[in-house]
């Protein structure tokens, strides 16, 4: 599993060095970005096996953002799973909700992130 | 930073905010980056705090224009980043500022976020004095 790509997605530049640093060292190939327009378009070429997606960013948001990605039908087998601040309990139905595969709370914890995102990707076969 | 805000900053009772932000540490690195540190990466850590403290300014930027033009949500929004940001990076005091700030974006009188404003400008000023090597090397 790892070598797998990951899409990562977050306004926030120390979050995206923070999780780039960390997915690289776990082995995945990491792409960052820092909007969901930027995701969209990059996702045909990168076809990632998994984004990981802020979900309150400037613009269009992550939901908004899974919503598109599950919608279609060449993308919607990318697992999609939510960063969410760990106060707001509510973003994690929400982030369910909107299709995601399951969410991860901020502040970004190093030593689970990888095996984390292991886990959903065996959940969801890819 | 906070001399700057403190020039659009009226007189203003301070009875509003956050006295739990006084009573947490300005800077205390997580132990997810501890553990960089630890196993010799500590340029990398260094990069990551100068990252945030780069970010942090320009946003600070951003949410004192958001404040000046009434743009609530755009205040919130900063607001919140700023809040998990400073987080991630074991700027506790400062994320508490940034949680109130988020919180009251919607409902507290433009007086209140000038403080609150205030506040968090000056907090971030004394928190990058703290992010220095010797501080957690």
């Amino acid at each position: 599993m790892p070598g797998e790509t990951i899409l990562v997605v977050d306004d926030a530049s120390v979050n995206l060095k923070l999780t780039d640093i960390v997915l690289r060292k776990e082995g995945f190939r990491v792409h960052a970005v820092s909007d969901a327009e930027q995701a969209l378009n990059a996702i045909p070429e990168l076809r990632p096996s998994l984004v990981l997606a802020d979900i309150q960013m400037p613009g269009m948001d992550g939901l908004e953002m899974t919503r598109r990605i599950k919608e279609n039908p060449s993308m919607r087998g990318i697992v999609v799973v939510a960063l969410t601040a760990c106060a707001m309990k509510e973003d994690e139905q929400r982030a369910l909700d909107a299709g995601c595969d399951g969410y991860i709370t901020k502040p970004i914890d190093t030593h689970t992130l990888g095996p984390r995102l292991r886990e959903y990707l065996a959940r969801a076969g890819a | 930073m906070a001399r700057t805000v403190s020039r659009m900053v009226p007189e203003i009772q301070h009875h509003v905010v956050v006295a739990e932000s006084q009573t947490l540490n300005l800077f205390t690195l997580p132990e997810s980056l501890l553990e960089f540190v630890n196993s010799g990466d500590q340029d990398m850590v260094t990069e990551i705090l100068a990252l945030f403290q780069q970010d942090s300014a320009a946003r600070l930027r951003e949410l004192n224009l958001a404040l000046s033009n009434g743009d609530r949500e755009a205040l919130r929004k900063q607001a919140h980043t700023l809040k998990g940001a400073a987080l991630q990076v074991g700027a506790l005091a400062l994320s508490a500022i940034f949680l109130e700030l988020e919180k009251h974006a919607d409902d507290g009188s433009q007086a209140e976020l000038l403080d609150l404003t205030y506040r968090a400008c000056d907090c971030y000023d004394r928190t990058c004095r703290e992010m220095l090597p010797e501080n957690y090397r």
